[in-house]
């Protein structure tokens, strides 16, 4: 059969004429239902993977980078001789408590010069007020979140007190007075709860044997997934000896948590599209048996089961496709939509979701969502194979005996 | 005798259905011979095998014994595959119920076996309507076969079966779910088509006076084909 009797016999399998309401409503039907499946499955794989990336990235660029160096500080004027790395910074870290008049909070204190919030650490929080400058002799400044903020009850201006903890067993910890010059808010809970600046060397001037120093590496974006050769090279530059770790070391559980929330949810999704794959071979078969005697006509007219399995396979993958792709659009589209309500949801600062980031940027997640629609073609393209392989088993003579 | 002659000659042919555990024999021994050009009507009490007997001639079904030779080639040796070409292109058939894709119009289903044969779409075309013209329907072209009555759709089968151009018609009963008036007229159809194209045709037929408009009469009986005339 010639391409083009082909594409003919298939556009008119696929679109039937408007007297066969029934198969019309059939084929329509699917192409629908393909695509109401996919819809939710495009918009949670969209926030889901933005959601954790937007995590990870509050992790990396607040908390600890993507790499770490321990007991190792740079000089000011050394130069970073490797491309993939954006930014270095030391830092300094010191669990404590912090003290209102009527409230207490459990602080994280970290100790950073006021560089370190450069460009891409100021795309994560916003900031009200004046960084932390070195004090002196006088009374400590501390950039605190809203949320510590308000569950102390102070505001700009006023002061509070520190208990830190060093990280030494053998040295006490002893009280600190400290005044709020700017709050910020990164829009995750989870950092926004503890997280507490102060200048590094107002840090450190409270206990310097207790307090490790570190420095702090975020790489370029492109590096973010391959840290391991980054650590080689920066190994080779510096001192072999110096303790690295990367950002999923030091924060293991939050790293398998987001690694294992995402694989389940990716396989649950996977699952879905792999019911409505099979789905789609049920539409194959129906579309089978409605056509018997065409099949049996056909060949009697000399089409050969090839032919004409070949034209029943493509009409169910232009009708699949066709459905992925509309239901895909549209996913896509709602979850940019959506997008405004949860920036709005963040807004409102609704118990219960206080823990979620809501605030993040919406980035395609084409690999998950091109796995998601493999598996659904796969699976389709499978069991559509099997469902048609009744075809060969029509013979022409079915045709005439019905007579 | 010059088998080039006979478009189709049957060999010995015998064909037997096993139904449980006895064997049903239909068609026993059969020889016979349809030259180019020739006519031949079959007739016989129903149930005789006369469909069984076209359906082999027309390679749509194999024989249990003996052998189909088509223009003096065994069909037996074909494939599935290679009788499916071939039947495309060398027989035409027209049923009893006019089978038509109810999902084509009129001339899309004459069209079909032109384009599996892979004929260019526009020249099927300009086959199909010079072909629906000649059957009177040349202002149903567009119709679904579900709108026509039986006879324009015995027509429209008609046209079909000649689409390709084969050399043999093969016909079961063309006119037998017609009324009277109808039938007479697909049946004038039928032959005049036939003769100007200079088609051999096997038909099938209860209508004794259908029959004898055909050149030769066979009367199948007790498995075997008498001839009548
Ligand atoms: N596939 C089959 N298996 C078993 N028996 C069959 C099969 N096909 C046909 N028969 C039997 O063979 C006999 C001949 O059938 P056939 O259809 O050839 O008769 P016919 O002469 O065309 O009858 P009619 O005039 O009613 O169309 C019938 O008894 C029928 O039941
Ligand atoms: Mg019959």
């Amino acid at each position: 059969m010639k391409r083009k009797t082909f594409w003919w016999l298939i556009g008119r399998l696929v679109v039937p004429p408007r007297e066969f309401r029934r198969k019309r409503k059939r084929i329509i039907g699917s192409i629908v239902l393909i695509a109401l499946v996919m819809i939710p499955l495009v918009v949670s794989i969209l926030f889901m993977e933005s959601m954790i990336q937007g995590m990870t990235d509050k992790y990396v660029m607040l908390q600890d980078g993507h790499i770490q160096a321990y007991d190792f500080v740079l000089g000011s004027d050394t130069q970073l001789g490797d491309e993939r790395i954006f930014s270095a910074d030391h830092s300094a870290s010191v669990f404590g408590i912090a003290y209102s008049k009527t409230q207490t909070s459990e602080v994280k204190v970290k100790g950073v010069y006021p560089s370190y919030f450069n460009e891409a650490r100021l795309q994560e929080i916003s900031i009200d007020g004046t960084l932390p400058e070195y004090s002196g002799s006088a009374v400590p400044s501390v950039m605190m979140s809203s949320t510590t903020a308000k569950t102390l009850g102070v505001a700009i201006g006023e002061r509070i007190a520190l208990m830190l903890v060093p990280d030494s067993g053998t040295i006490s910890a002893r009280p600190v007075l400290a005044r709020i010059d700017a709050l910020y808010e990164s829009g995750y809970r989870q950092i926004d709860a503890t997280l507490m600046f102060m200048h590094i060397d107002d840090l450190l001037k409270f206990n310097t044997a207790g307090y490790s120093k570190r420095t702090e590496f975020i790489v370029q974006n492109e590096s973010a997934d391959n840290l391991s050769s980054v650590i080689d090279s920066l190994r080779q530059t510096y001192n072999p000896n110096i303790r690295w770790a990367t950002w999923e070391a030091f924060n293991r559980s939050v790293y398998q948590n987001f690694m294992t929330s995402r694989q389940v949810i990716l396989t649950v999704l996977i699952m879905i599209s792999l019911v409505a794959g099979t789905y789609v071979s049920s539409i194959a078969a129906e579309l089978v048996q409605d056509s018997h005697q065409s099949i049996a006509l056909l060949k009697t007219l000399g089409a050969t089961s090839a032919n004409i399995h070949q034209a029943f396979f493509l009409t169910v993958a232009c009708t699949t496709t066709l459905g992925l792709i509309i239901g895909m659009g549209i996913g896509l589209l709602l979850g940019t939509r959506l997008q405004s309500v949860l920036l709005w949801l963040a807004k409102a600062d609704i118990p219960a979701l206080r823990y979620y980031l809501l605030d993040f940027s919406l980035k395609i997640p084409w690999m998950s969502l091109l796995e998601v629609a493999a598996a659904l073609l796969g699976i389709s393209a499978v069991t559509v194979l099997i469902a048609l392989r009744r075809i060969r088993k029509i013979s022409p003579l079915e045709l005439l005996q019905q007579e | 005798m010059n088998e080039i002659e006979n478009v189709i000659s049957l060999r010995a042919v015998g064909k037997t259905f096993i139904s449980g555990e006895t064997p049903i024999h239909i068609l026993e021994d059969i020889d016979f011979d349809i030259q180019s050009g020739q006519s031949i009507a079959v007739t016989g009490k129903s149930g005789s095998g006369k469909s069984t007997l076209l359906n082999i001639v027309g390679t749509l079904d194999r024989p249990t014994t003996g052998s189909v030779y088509f223009q003096g080639q065994d069909t037996s040796t074909l494939t599935d595959r290679e009788l499916s070409q071939f039947r495309n292109t060398n027989i035409g058939f027209i049923f009893q119920s006019h089978l038509l894709l109810d999902d084509f119009n009129a001339l899309e289903n004459v069209c079909i076996p032109a384009l599996i044969k892979g004929m260019r779409a526009q020249q099927a075309r300009r086959r199909a309507v010079e072909l629906l013209v000649r059957v009177g329907l040349e202002d149903r072209l567009s119709h679904s076969p579900l709108k026509l009555s039986g006879g324009e759709r015995q027509r429209i089968a008609i046209c079909r079966a000649l689409m390709n151009n084969p050399p043999i018609i093969i016909a079961d009963e063309p006119t037998g779910s017609l009324d009277e008036e109808s039938s007479q007229q697909v049946a004038d159809i039928l032959f005049e088509l036939v003769e100007e194209e200079h088609k051999a045709m096997l038909l099938v037929t209860h209508d004794r006076q259908t029959a004898q408009r055909c050149a030769s009469m066979y009367l199948l009986q007790n498995r075997s084909l008498q001839r009548l005339k």
